[in-house]
């Protein structure tokens, strides 16, 4: 791949990063800046699926999570969630749809399902 | 590149399984590459029956099938994004093309008067002899090598000057293919490049070197020099295409010579790849690409040796330049992000210990 190895902000961290009241809150800022610093590198990328950062952060490009850039969901994504293996659980399917669609290997994440797959969890520690 | 700590996992990589046991397949991907190979065919059947498309409009034609061919089935949006990309990839074109016009003209300033800035014609031979002992490093080429009949050394200046038309055309399909980001990344450079020559073609035309043998000019400051930048690539069976379009465009200027574009091409697409070339003896046969198109074009009769050398300063300018206003924007969104972290953030020995560091090793080709 020609661009920086990609991580995907999921849900359960962007929430653990917002929220103070969150159990992984501490956490979630401290792995938060320890990305930001390889971003500010270029050593990796920070993604996240639109719709999720859209509930934590709006439409504001100057806010906690500005190097973090937009996965736009499309028609085609949501169809892929509804033929997908986990489609029970939308939200779940689309963020592995994405991951997969995007080429990205590594996830910060604290939803323990996705141990399951081949990608790199961070912070394992509290997903554990 | 940042110390690579790897994450701990629970499982063995191998026991886990792949995204796409659960997410299905999209279809349209091998579709794309088969279209891309489809293409790639094409156009090489094209190249040898028709010719090079050298004209604007014929490769922004060929860049246009190319690009529906590379982004079959992608999203409304993506298809929206790449319909801006190319607005902007003509009207860059356009404004290049109708600029370059103006070297010879002068500018016109309300349609009240026009400002014309002299040709120069003894300067830019006056900088090569100096740098040459004295010597026209144009004519001494001619003089050496130039003979009508067709040596090896002039299909290899022709095919390198050739290049200019389709080489970063190439290199910004396949970025576009590939990954927007470095699409743009490439295109602000390659924009700024444009831009920095079209201003420098108004404020200094400059009279290449086979003006000033030619009969035709009032000039007569060197001998009569050979104008035959194409035969060597005709030679080998190749033509060169254009067409009607070429008519509606035809603002090419003679004395839009500084810097010489053909030189900052050549340099532009290896300085941009060569941030994933590992091998240095591979780079270093990259970057004889740039010089073998400077010595065509001194060979040939277009340029002088200093229009080059400008043309590659124009080129590592517009790299130090964007480099420099990325790394900038980076640096705005990490304070930005940093300033509207808790102020846990700053603690330096948090209790929930170190953060894990992703690993870069994927970067690698």
């Amino acid at each position: 791949m020609m661009d920086p190895p990609k991580v995907l902000l999921e849900r359960t961290f962007l929430q653990a990063v917002t929220d103070p009241a969150d159990g992984h809150h501490e956490q979630a800022v401290v792995q938060y800046r320890a990305l930001v610093d390889q971003y500010e590198t270029e050593s990796i990328l920070l993604v996240a699926v639109h719709t999720d950062l859209r509930d934590f952060a709006g439409l504001d490009r100057h806010h906690v999570f500005a190097p973090v850039d937009r996965l736009w969901v499309g028609f085609q994504h949501r169809r892929a969630v509804r033929r997908s293996a986990v489609a029970d659980d939308p939200q779940f399917a689309l963020t592995l749809v994405m991951a997969e669609r995007h080429h990205v290997r590594t996830i910060a994440t604290f939803d323990p399902r996705f141990l399951e797959f081949e990608l790199t969890v961070v912070p394992v520690a509290a997903v554990g | 590149m940042s110390p690579t700590t790897e994450a701990p996992t629970f499982a063995p990589l191998a026991k886990r399984a792949t995204l796409r046991t659960v997410v299905p397949m999209d279809y349209f991907r091998p579709v794309r590459l088969f279209l891309m190979i489809s293409y790639l065919v094409g156009y090489l059947i094209w190249l040898k029956t028709k010719g090079l498309t050298v004209d604007r409009i014929s490769v922004a034609i060929a860049v246009g099938i190319f690009l529906v061919c590379a982004f079959v089935g992608k999203t409304w949006r993506t298809w929206g994004v790449l319909l801006l990309d190319c607005i902007f990839y003509c009207a860059m074109w356009l404004a290049y093309e109708k600029t370059r016009g103006a070297a010879d003209d002068g500018v016109s300033v309300f349609g009240l008067f026009r400002i014309k800035f002299p040709t120069q014609v003894e300067s830019t031979r006056n900088i090569d002899r100096a740098m040459f002992f004295g010597n026209d490093p144009n004519v001494v080429l001619q003089e050496h090598f130039w003979s009508p009949v067709i040596r090896w050394w002039d299909v290899v200046a022709g095919a390198t000057y050739m290049t200019h038309f389709v080489f970063p055309m190439i290199a910004m399909g396949v970025l576009w293919a590939t990954s927007h980001r470095q699409w743009l990344r490439f295109i602000r450079r390659f924009a700024t490049l444009l831009a920095v020559g079209c201003v420098m073609f108004v404020v200094l035309p400059t009279a290449p070197p086979w003006m000033l043998g030619d009969a035709r000019y009032p000039y007569q400051l060197l001998p009569p020099l050979q104008r035959t930048a194409g035969r060597g690539f005709y030679h080998i069976g190749f033509g060169s295409f254009r067409d009607g379009y070429k008519v509606a465009l035809s603002n090419g200027n003679a004395v839009a010579a500084m810097p010489s574009l053909h030189a900052s091409f050549a340099l532009i697409v290896p300085l941009f790849f060569m941030q994933w070339i590992r091998r240095t003896w591979i780079k270093a046969l990259l970057f004889l690409f740039p010089i073998m198109m400077l010595a065509s074009l001194v060979y040939l009769g277009e340029h002088w040796v200093i229009d080059g050398l400008v043309g590659w300063a124009v080129t590592f300018a517009a790299f130090w330049f964007w480099n420099r206003m990325e790394q900038r924007a980076r640096t705005r969104r990490s304070a930005a992000a940093r300033g509207a972290l808790p102020a846990l953030a700053d603690d330096p020995e948090p209790a929930i210990g170190p953060a894990a560091t992703v690993s870069t090793a994927e970067v690698a080709p």
